[in-house]
């Protein structure tokens, strides 16, 4: 039997047209993943598709040790230190960097989404759903996520950092 | 005006557990239909469709169960509240939180 989450899918063009009009509208955007609830756009952000990062670490959530459980933008810009990024001006393509780009609205962290190294288009974890190449990154902005407010970098040629984790 | 059967009046056993699968039902496809979206534990399990699930008790356990055993990832928050366990402790992942809670439910007899 499909589980309650598998029955109700939408497919990714019914999702982006109901919810992200930017992305609709601009049409710059393809599938990426099919859908998965075991890890969100942070984690995703980070290079990590097997956790869920939430602060809130109980029943399978897991956020990395050293960063402080606070759900804030300063919160998840903390956790993704801890994988490596440290702040940056914009989100402008660097050939050596690999960049972060983090949403909110007002302080309240959204979405996070991470620059293709080697296309500079933007890859982003839709929550639940589908993973998504998006050729412009204010394209998933709007009502849903707000709008990018931070940016990270972390240099291509290091080793990506794979933080430990609570629990 | 006609006399009322005894069933208008009563609701047996098995009518109260259709009511309450349906309830269920609405309540957990409102709820994932509403969050979706969202990377935000917080804004997922506080969500309102969420909260009443867990406020409907724990005759509510067994369907809840069932949505675990089919795959649904997100309702650790929601059977610590109902159960007051936590089956999934240490668990890093949500699969792993998932399989802990379907082997709870099955050794305690909630689910097939």
């Amino acid at each position: 039997m499909p589980s309650r989450r598998d029955a109700a899918r939408l497919t990714l063009a019914d999702l982006v047209e109901r919810w992200l009009p930017r992305l609709h509208e601009s049409r710059a955007y393809e599938e990426r993943s099919p859908i998965d609830a075991s890890y969100n756009c942070v984690a995703f952000a980070a290079g990590d598709t097997s956790r869920f990062w939430s602060p809130k670490v109980q029943d399978g959530y897991s956020w990395p040790a050293d960063a402080p459980a606070d759900e804030t933008v300063s919160g998840v810009m903390a956790a993704l230190e801890c994988a490596g990024f440290v702040e940056c001006s914009d989100a402008t393509f660097e050939d050596r960097y690999e960049k972060v780009a983090v949403f909110a609205i007002g302080d309240f962290p959204t979405h996070a989404a991470r620059q293709d190294v080697g296309t500079g288009a933007w890859l982003s974890k839709l929550g639940k759903e589908y993973d998504i190449a998006h050729t412009n990154l204010a394209d998933v902005g709007g009502e849903v996520y707000g709008e990018p407010v931070a940016y990270m970098r972390r240099d291509r040629s290091s080793a990506p950092r794979r933080p430990s984790m609570r629990p | 005006m006609s006399e009322s059967s005894p069933s208008v009046l009563v609701s047996r056993p098995d009518e109260g557990r259709a009511s309450l699968r349906e309830r269920f039902n609405a309540l957990a496809d409102e709820w994932i239909a509403a969050t979706r979206l969202s990377s935000s534990v917080i804004e997922t399990c506080m969500h309102p469709a969420y909260q009443q699930i867990i406020g409907l008790g724990p005759a509510v356990l067994p369907l809840v169960l069932e949505d675990v055993a089919q795959g649904e990832l997100h309702w650790g928050w929601a059977l610590r509240a109902l159960t007051g366990h936590d089956a999934a402790e240490g668990a890093e992942t949500l699969p792993q939180a998932r399989d802990a809670w379907a082997r709870w439910g099955r050794e305690a007899g909630l689910l097939r």
